[in-house]
């Protein structure tokens, strides 16, 4: 039946919304539903000229109910589709522009990682034009933090600091890391007393974790 | 506590020639950006020099701010953008950046041995302007996500100008909120359109449809049930605060009408209530109560 | 609400039983006979989202038939989700009840409902089953975060499976208060 397509594009957004919720969606969505997309583009099309058809049959006799009715069933059912392909793309958008937030925009200028032990981002989940909004997302978001808002850091952390130095535990074998105070050679379960600032984008990042 | 590091850094402030004596032109009380002054308003703010006025307290503003912070986080819609105050905190910001790195430079250059102690003024500057940023760039990001959220209903506010010329949303929004709003509902749409609009039938095309059985757009919940104190205290010219009443028992309050229930009540200053947004929002946009 | 949430989408495709005011050849394929009319007084399960306009909207005559008003192609049965069964379990013990299973997105049909048909009843009910559960899911939220470190007893799991789409982001909600609360306080 008609919308059954969409239906099956919810689900599949719901699934992601509970992913997200979850936390697992950081560093990867699932892939782009590109043939249900298309089925349910291909199913509006004839929707369409079953409409089309229609309009010409109420044009011709005012009094034919069961056109109307028919008229009424297929307009909702072209509405339910676009409503439901349109909150599948921006249910993952969302998304896209969170990992954009949590990230910094640093590994997604291109698909190969620079750093050591950074999984890198698998762009083939996502559809070209998904891909596109990536990169154009990336680069506004670089643009807002320079500028008069340089110094806060707008991707910085949303917890409230706490105290100036801390104690932290490194998590992942990361090389050497030059700060502006000081060059820390991060292995795995070496401790460090640290200032808060310095190392708030390695712990958001996930090399460090603070005590 | 902010009190006490004021004292420190006044003693460290005196020896350093910081802070701008120029005095500037603008107002300090007013971050309320509504009435007949806005375009005044606007124009000022894009026009002259951002000094720091020495005289503009700074623990007032940064109360102020606070207090902006907590009710754009607790309020379902965007609220106007504090133009002076931000511009003001954000030069105070970069100031003291300036200020701990030539204070810390003479730290590293001297020779004697540094203890903790001794680096504490230090400290203790950092640790302010951490959470000052911290406010700052919580505040900023709270608003980014209304931008986002809303963003097709931002658009249609604009689209309405009632001065030719001047657009609404240059009130509402920093120079940098409108340039995001712009450029990332442009991208967005660029998303949609060649996903999927572009490949549906003429009719079915736009994105700001309110035709169909739900309106496209979303809007801001103006029945969002929020948390208020009653602070009370804005007074106009001659001193008096023109909205306060007194209820029968004689106690100050504000008096306030609920649509739905066609019921007065009143708002007894220095109490909490439970109520829906639209109700206070004027009042809390006055300044006399504020979201907790 | 709105028209992306995805919650609000899953709502409006439940299924509500309804009757057809006159045959419509073409529809067959909505009760699985396709080619078939559907013939008048035929009943069965439609969607929402067709249903809540087919059910208001008329056939327009293009003759004046006097003051009948058109009849609306579709007629709204009670459905079995407000059925008086089920509105008598509510009432009687709405802390226990498997809302899941009648449906995962009983207060959003429920109100939709209700506004439709200016229901003071059901939604009187809805009002007081939100209050006794609430409490209950506060219980859990409250007890797994502060009780168990490992984050879920198989009691509290149990439960969860019997909320609906709404309770259950109320309960996350509630959950990670209590975690940021606790965290907080462990601060001081």
């Amino acid at each position: 039946m008609y919308g059954d397509l969409a239906n099956k594009l919810i689900l599949e957004a719901k699934r992601t919304q509970q992913l997200s919720q979850a936390g697992f969606t950081k560093q990867q969505l699932p892939t782009y539903q590109d043939e249900i997309v298309r089925g349910i583009l291909k199913e509006v099309g004839s929707l369409k000229k079953n409409v089309d058809y229609l309009r010409e049959q109420q044009l011709a006799n005012q009094d034919n109910k069961v056109a109307q009715c028919q008229y009424v069933v297929a307009m909702l059912s072209m509405e339910r589709n676009k409503r439901c392909l349109l909150a599948y793309q921006k249910m993952r958008s969302e998304i896209l522009d969170s990992m954009i937030w949590d990230n910094n925009g640093m590994e997604f200028s291109s698909s190969v990682s620079t750093h050591p032990n950074t999984p890198s981002f698998d762009s083939s989940v996502l559809s070209h034009p998904e891909q596109e909004y990536l990169k154009e997302y990336a680069q506004l978001l670089t643009e807002m933090k320079s500028g008069e808002l340089s110094e806060i850091d707008l991707t910085g952390t949303l917890d409230p600091p706490s105290d100036v130095f801390i104690d932290v535990r490194v998590l992942k074998d990361a090389g050497q890391i030059e700060t502006e105070y000081g060059v820390f050679n991060l292995i795995k379960d070496s401790q460090f007393f640290v200032r808060q600032s310095d190392v708030e984008r390695l712990i958001q990042q996930g090399y460090l974790q603070k005590i | 506590m902010d009190i006490d590091i004021d004292d420190i850094l006044a003693e460290l402030d005196r020896d350093t020639t910081a802070v701008e004596q120029n005095s500037s032109s603008y107002p300090d009380q007013s971050d309320d950006t509504r009435g007949a002054n806005d375009l005044a308003l606007l124009k000022s703010a894009a026009n002259t020099e951002i000094t720091v006025d020495p005289t503009s307290n700074k623990i007032e503003d940064y109360q102020k701010l606070v207090t902006h912070w907590r009710n754009e986080r607790m309020s379902p819609e965007l609220l106007p953008y504090p133009h002076h105050l931000m511009a003001r905190t954000l030069v105070r910001i970069q100031d003291r950046m300036e200020f701990i790195e030539t204070l810390s430079m003479g730290y590293l250059e001297d020779s004697r041995e540094l203890t903790v102690d001794s680096k504490l003024p230090l400290l203790c500057m950092e640790a302010e302007l951490e959470r000052l940023k911290f406010v700052v760039r919580s505040f900023i990001r709270c608003r980014l996500s209304k931008i986002d959220k809303y963003s097709i209903y931002l658009r249609q506010q604009s689209d309405s100008p009632e001065i030719p010329g001047f657009n609404r949303l240059d009130l509402l929004m920093s120079k940098e909120e409108v340039k995001y709003h712009m450029k990332h509902s442009n991208i967005l749409l660029k998303l949609f359109n060649s996903s999927v609009l572009k490949h549906l039938p003429e009719e079915l095309q736009a994105i700001n449809d309110t035709e169909g059985s739900i309106s496209m757009i979303d809007e801001p919940d103006w029945n969002k049930t929020v948390f208020i104190l009653v602070c009370g205290g804005v007074l106009d010219e001659t001193g008096v605060d023109p909205k306060l009443t007194t209820d029968d028992d004689g106690k100050p309050c504000y008096s306030v009408v609920i649509e739905e229930l066609n019921e007065e009540i009143y708002l007894l200053i220095g109490a909490v209530y439970v109520i829906r947004y639209s109700v206070i929002v004027e009042l809390m946009k006055d300044g006399r109560v504020i979201l907790i | 609400m709105g028209y992306y949430d995805i919650d609000d989408i899953l709502a409006d495709g439940t299924r509500f039983p309804c009757r057809f005011n006159y045959e419509i050849p073409g529809l067959g394929y909505l009760e699985g006979n396709t080619g078939r009319p559907i013939s008048k007084h035929s009943k069965l399960e439609l969607p929402l989202w067709m249903v809540h306009l087919l059910a208001v909207v008329g056939a327009e005559s293009g003759e004046d038939s006097g003051a009948e008003e058109p009849l609306p192609f579709v007629e709204l049965l009670p459905p079995e989700l407000f059925a008086p069964r089920v509105l008598n379990a509510i009432k009687s013990g709405a802390a226990s009840l498997d809302l899941h299973s009648i449906s995962p997105h009983f207060y959003t049909l429920a109100e939709r409902w209700a506004t439709l048909f200016s229901d003071k009843d059901l939604s009187q009910v809805l009002k007081d089953m939100l209050l006794e559960r609430g409490q209950e899911i506060n219980n859990y939220a409250v007890s797994v975060s502060l009780f168990s470190h490992r984050g879920q007893t198989n009691d509290s799991a149990v439960f969860l499976q019997t909320l609906d789409e709404f309770e259950k982001s109320v309960y996350r909600d509630t959950n990670v208060n209590c975690k940021e609360m606790k965290k907080w306080l462990a601060l001081k």
